[in-house]
């Protein structure tokens, strides 16, 4: 496994950092990656391409991975919290004209209720714990690792093999079936 | 066995999230790879609007003359097309000479062919013409006639080498 920046090539490192953008994304329900902040009209290329350029820049000084993906997240995080992004989420608070005729009316903004949870929905540890849950009810393997988290507080892969009775390897390959369910179907969708 | 909480939330969810999804290190290049196809992510585009962007950052650089941090250079070098334009002004210097040769050889191979001195024969027209030329005349259009075949001569010399 590369932890070193150093023996990672400039467009591995891209790669890395977009796909772990993309990840991010889905956490927030924002899938694929061509998606949009609402509100900022940023892409998770946009934040990979910035933190990037930065490290390769000197502007970012890091020797691992792991830091400029924690970049990469908190960059996406910020701007969810930006007011930009909150005064999308705001809905009219005037009242509605009721039409005289009995026709379908056309939708009105208050109609129109965000699809996705606001950035303090999602970095609330019950209601994370609640919707990752949810997601990975009808996958028997995935929910074994999610109850190993979540309920006996294990975080490292040995201690969550023993605890399943199963290698290392295969917590691995779980894992990595989370995140293909993460950039698929996203976690936020699924309502609490 | 259990680890210790946190008490920032951020950082509890982060734990969480490395527990179920694993650190940013577990993505190989396989992976990183089917997560881009997976969601559609046009890696080529990227890299050129990144390639550009580098590009931009390294235009002060290159304007005052100064080394480009390692990493820059390393990545310019990595993501630069084919057919992309000219990263440096040691590559603008080494292009326009070779563009520069390359005119000065299309320019002799199109001179060369009418210096044919072997078979030069100057007109005996003027130089022999008997009215309204004094001896001093014929002595100065003899003169001025081996000069411009000697010129002509050391012109041949100089696109021989």
């Amino acid at each position: 496994m590369a932890n070193s920046l150093s023996h990672v090539s400039s467009e591995e490192l891209l790669k890395k950092l977009t796909a772990f953008a993309v990840m991010v994304f889905g956490e927030f329900g924002f899938l694929g990656g061509e998606a949009l902040l609402p509100g900022i009209g940023k892409s998770p290329l946009d934040y990979a391409e910035r933190i990037f350029v930065d490290y390769v820049m000197g502007r970012i000084r890091a020797k691992e991975l792991a830091y400029l993906c924690h970049a990469v997240r908190n960059d996406i995080i910020d701007d969810l919290r930006s007011p930009a992004q909150k005064r999308t989420e705001l809905r009219s608070n005037l009242p509605q004209n009721r039409q005289n005729d009995d026709g379908p009316r056309p939708p009105a903004m208050d109609d129109l209720r965000a699809s996705n949870p606001t950035v303090e929905d999602v970095l609330d540890e019950e209601t994370y714990k609640a919707r990752v849950r949810r997601c990975v009810e009808d996958e028997p393997d995935l929910k074994e690792i999610v109850e190993a988290v979540f309920d006996l507080n294990l975080t490292k892969p040995t201690d969550i093999a023993s605890a399943l009775d199963i290698t290392s390897a295969a917590v691995q390959a779980r894992r990595k079936k989370l995140r293909r369910r993460l950039i698929t179907s996203g976690i936020v969708q699924v309502k609490k | 066995m259990t680890e210790k909480k946190s008490n920032d939330p951020m950082k509890q969810i982060d734990q969480l999230r490395e527990a179920l999804f694993g650190v940013p290190e577990e993505i190989d290049a396989d992976e990183a790879n089917e997560i881009l196809q997976a969601t559609n992510v046009d890696f080529d585009a990227v890299r050129n609007r990144v390639y550009e962007r580098l590009r931009a950052e390294a235009q002060p650089f290159w304007m005052e003359q100064k080394e480009l941090p390692v990493s820059l250079k390393r990545a310019l070098e990595e993501f630069r097309p084919e057919t992309g334009p000219i990263r440096s002004e040691k590559e603008l210097e080494q292009r326009a000479s070779s563009k520069i040769s390359r005119v000065f050889e299309a320019a002799k191979a199109r001179i060369t062919p009418n210096l044919a001195v072997d078979q030069l024969v100057l007109s005996s027209e003027f130089r022999n013409e008997k009215e309204q030329k004094s001896a001093k005349d014929q002595e100065t259009i003899d003169l001025l006639e081996k000069e411009l075949l000697k010129s002509i001569e050391e012109e041949k010399g100089d696109h021989s080498d």
